[in-house]
């Protein structure tokens, strides 16, 4: 019996792919490393309640897409 | 982490020396030109050519230090690997966190310390969520068996012979019997 090929075609992940799945790992790292980082620097700074809540906020966001940014280049890199 | 694209060592120090410049060029790169752009006097030429010589200014000053921390990390990483004779995510973060002790040792012990342990920080979450994605992302790419295929399309037409398959409109009455 022959198969058809077009409803169950697979394929490896294609070059974008790659890259979108680089971004969410850097994205995810920065984010995570923005929360630490940032945290620490703020609760030496003496920041407490909403202002340290901002300020991590927008450190883990600022690290997210620089990291994300950058995984994704070097994803695309490799592919 | 785990990388199967990658050359095995000691040719990956090169490789990843590359690699490493080309992501600091162009990711320097792209945001040197958006800072070279808001930066620069009013009108799109002069915009532009802000941008442009914000980019050759510094996107290399950028790559070149991408590039010696990835040399760095991959030779360590390579010493590792020989010395360890495993490869797994420990030798990652021990690199990093060399890396980052040996590139601020100008600057004195503490520095020394604090870099090592932001490098090895960050290497960790690095592979964290590096296990974390290919967990959840790995199954969209598994490869499906000819027997696991053919199954599949058994319980498609059976599907579509009790009319549950949205796909039953297209196609006339199946003899099962063809099965």
């Amino acid at each position: 019996m022959p198969l058809p090929t077009s409803s169950f075609s697979q394929q490896g992940p294609t070059c974008f792919d790659k890259m979108k799945t680089g971004f969410i790992i850097g994205f995810c790292v920065g984010m995570a490393s923005g929360a630490v980082f940032g945290g620490f620097s703020a609760l030496r700074y003496g920041l407490r309640g909403r202002e340290l809540i901002n300020n991590v906020g927008k450190t883990m966001v600022q690290g997210g897409g620089t990291f994300g940014t950058f995984m994704a280049i070097g994803t695309g890199i490799r592919c | 982490m785990a990388e199967y694209g990658r050359e095995p060592c000691p040719f990956r120090i090169v490789e990843d020396c590359g690699g490493a410049f080309a992501m600091g060029a162009l990711g320097g790169g792209a945001f040197q030109a958006i800072k070279g752009f808001r930066n620069a006097p009013s009108g799109l030429g002069y915009r532009l050519s802000g941008g442009l010589a914000a980019v050759r200014a510094r996107s290399g000053l950028v790559g070149g230090n991408f590039a010696v921390w990835g040399a760095t990390f991959s030779a360590i990483d390579c010493s590792l690997v020989y010395f360890r004779k495993k490869e797994d995510p420990w030798n990652a973060i021990i690199s990093g966190a060399t890396t980052g002790g040996i590139l601020a040792a100008r600057t004195g012990l503490t520095s020394m310390l604090s870099s090592a342990l932001v490098g090895g920080a960050l290497l960790a979450l690095i592979e964290g969520v590096g296990i974390v994605v290919s967990h959840y992302s790995a199954d969209s790419y598994r490869q499906v068996s000819p027997v696991e295929r053919q199954q599949r399309y058994k319980q498609e037409l059976l599907r579509q012979q009790k009319g549950v398959s949205p796909l039953a409109a297209t196609y006339g009455e199946i003899d099962s019997s063809a099965l």
